[in-house]
């Protein structure tokens, strides 16, 4: 952790994520009808460049994730991941179709889009809300790949060291699991903190 | 005037809910997970319990189960941002006197703390 | 500006867009929208969104969209979790399968909400050809696994029967060679002649038995062929015959075969003892040559004539009129085996031209 992120400023950071999951999760629980049992957010920083494959399996594995960019006093990008053999089931369970084979396919992958797009905009909106501050988004995509790929392919992030929340939730019901992750540059994060100071 | 102990792993909840209560003249003690929130609850004997549920070492749902059957006189109430009405149901059901979702707002914190009291 | 004119490039655009303004009222769509819904602009411009689509004003969309009015991140709707935002129709009167995404735009100083509208309706229509397409697909590779299941299920209980039944038949054997064997011994010259038939038969049908099992072992065994010595096989294989008037070669070879090269010799000196005279000659050589060991097994035997010789190596083939014990499957087992180990097998006679010319088969073998 560099020395000019205080651990109090990253614990900030979590908590206004976490209430950013929560509003999710609670979006979530509505259309699939099951709960959704929550993890302690995570908040680390990389350094990209150091950046490698094989040490979490999180960020190996495939995973079929919408990602939406924002910018504003503070820059980032918001992405909520799920694994690519568990996002079929999930899409299956709150379409309601009847059992078939669980493939991704090109129509599934449009609930997806829709499913991801409630749960970014839930956390985005409830941060945004209470920093009371306005962002601007780009239009959020569909990208399958590992997730450290998707970090490495960013050209947004011009800065190699990056902050990664990151928040895990699993629906029980449906065995699913799924992660958020927000990705800030750095550059940005004394903004940030000095908004979130202010509440 | 209550003695109120506040259970949060977030240094930067506990900051916000502790100035909440003391301009309301409440005492204040402070826990970071489920386990010292117990051992304090036993030892002191507070009047009311607030309590976050996502903590290492003894969650809140954790801990609502151990405060039964130690029998923790205290009420409890909930503080989360899991906002979910099945973890509402949960909490309740597990004996939770209220729930109360994050981000703290003192315009409805403060109503269901007095309810809670005078009960 | 007027709405128009702002959103005047979208009317060439392949997708559906509708703009509204803060008052949730319709302020612009394009041609597009205009084919797709059957609604002139001038219709319904500047009316309410939520008068013409009441199911907007459910949470689930009015929530979203006011969200993006003010200024949040834009928001998509699909056909599948929900109705659609703006409910279209085919040509066909089915719903048009559509993804909605609504964005944030400031025209002017003005907060307004652009609906664009995707339709998907021939995707939808492709991917679930391919579902039914593959589901089925799986339902058939299925049933195979259970056809080829119930094929190998089927195929071992057969193969149990055979057991069984080779097994008690060759005990059944044992008795009659032996009941026979006694009565062979007989003063009275008939019995003494049919006790002879007799033995012949029984091992004849022995014969039948072993060779259905070195067949059976040459069909299911797949092992890898490992080195060995030819000398040991060519032992272990004649053994059985007790003592003959057998020539070998000097030395010894590594070959490569498995444990069923010695029914190789097992047939072919057998044979020549079936076929022979009691004083038979039997000779087996063999030479090295590059990568393989060259095999004959001959004798002076009385052979088998040129037009029978292309068909000797057949399944069920044997000398004509021969009363002599055979299940007819010796030399088809010694081709199959031959080929097994990869080199080729043919037949000549020993000396022709005699009288008894004899029978020479040779066939190749690798070197280990």
């Amino acid at each position: 952790m560099p020395e000019d992120i205080k651990s109090e400023d990253i614990d900030a950071i979590k908590e206004i994520l976490n209430i950013g999951i929560g509003r999710s999760a609670q979006m979530l629980n509505c259309f699939t009808k099951s709960h959704i049992t929550l993890s302690i957010p995570e908040v680390r920083i990389f350094d990209t460049e150091n950046l490698k494959k094989g040490n979490e399996k999180y960020l190996d594995e495939e995973s079929a994730a919408v990602r939406l960019e924002f910018m504003g006093i503070f820059s980032g990008i918001t992405a909520v991941a799920f694994p690519k053999d568990s996002v079929a089931k999930l899409v299956m369970a709150m379409t309601g179709e009847a059992a078939g084979t669980p493939e991704l396919d090109s129509l599934r992958i449009e609930t997806l889009k829709e499913v991801g797009n409630i749960i970014i905009n839930g956390v985005m909106g409830s941060i945004s809300n209470i920093l009371k501050t306005h962002l601007n988004y780009a239009i959020p995509y569909y990208e399958e790949g590992s997730i450290i790929d998707m970090i490495k392919a960013e050209k947004k992030i011009y800065d190699n060291k990056v902050l990664m929340a990151m928040a895990c939730f699993t629906i029980k019901d449906l065995n699913v699991e799924g992660n958020i992750f927000m990705l800030l540059e750095l550059g940005s994060l004394e903004i940030l903190i000095e908004n979130i100071n202010k509440i | 005037m209550a003695l109120i102990l506040v259970t949060d792993d977030s240094f930067f909840q506990r900051k916000i809910i502790t100035s909440v209560l003391a301009e309301e003249g409440h005492d204040l003690m402070e826990a970071t997970n489920g386990r010292e929130a117990l051992l304090i609850a036993e030892r002191k004997n507070p009047d009311l319990i607030l309590l976050d549920l996502l903590m290492p070492d003894m969650d809140g749902f954790q801990f609502l189960e151990a405060a039964r059957e130690k029998k923790i006189s205290a009420p409890v109430i909930v503080l989360t941002s899991d906002i979910q009405d099945t973890t509402k149901g949960m909490c309740l059901k597990l004996g939770a006197a209220g729930f109360v979702n994050k981000p703290v707002e003192k315009e409805k914190l403060l109503p269901v703390i007095n309810r809670v009291l005078s009960e | 500006m007027t709405a128009e004119e702002y959103f005047k490039i979208t009317e060439l655009f392949p997708v559906g867009v509708c703009v509204i303004d803060s008052d949730y009222r319709i302020i612009f769509w394009n041609r597009l929208l205009e084919d797709w819904s059957g609604k002139r602009l001038k219709e319904i411009q500047f009316r309410s969104l939520f008068e013409l689509y009441p199911h907007l004003s459910e949470i689930m969309y009015s929530q979203r969209i006011a969200d993006v009015l003010k200024g949040g991140p834009p928001a998509i709707f699909t056909s599948q979790l929900h109705n659609s935002v703006i409910p279209l129709l085919l040509a066909s009167g089915e719903p048009r399968i559509q993804t909605t995404t609504i964005l944030p735009f400031r025209m002017g100083d003005e907060s307004v909400a652009v609906m664009v509208i995707e339709d998907l309706s021939e995707l939808k229509k492709e991917v679930l050809a391919y579902r039914k397409m593959k589901d089925s697909a799986i339902i058939a590779l299925n049933e195979r696994i259970e056809a080829e299941k119930e094929v190998i299920r089927a195929n071992d209980e057969a193969n149990l029967y055979l057991d069984i039944m080779s097994h008690d038949i060759a005990n059944i054997n044992m008795l009659v060679s032996g009941y026979s064997a006694l009565l062979e011994e007989s003063p009275d010259k008939m019995v003494s002649t049919y006790s002879k038939r007799i033995s012949i038969a029984a091992s004849r049908s022995s014969d039948i038995i072993n060779s259905v099992s070195t067949i059976r072992k040459l069909m299911e065994k797949k092992a890898p062929l490992e080195p060995m010595s030819l000398k040991d096989v060519v032992l272990s294989g004649v053994s059985q015959y007790g003592a003959i008037n057998l020539e070998m070669f000097d030395g010894d070879f590594t070959v490569m075969a498995d444990d069923l090269l010695p029914e190789i010799f097992v047939n072919l000196v057998g044979n020549s003892l079936k076929y022979g005279e009691k004083d038979i000659r039997i000779s087996i050589t063999a030479k090295s040559a590059e990568d393989i060991i060259s095999v004959c097994v001959s004798d002076n035997g009385p052979g088998i004539s040129d037009e029978i010789k292309p068909e000797v190596f057949e399944r069920f083939k044997r000398g004509k009129g021969r009363a002599e014990a055979g299940s007819g499957l010796g030399l088809y087992i010694v081709k199959m085996l031959a080929e097994r180990y990869g080199g080729e097998i043919n037949i000549k006679d020993s000396y022709p031209g005699r009288k008894m010319p004899g029978l020479t088969i040779c066939f190749t073998l690798k070197k280990g």
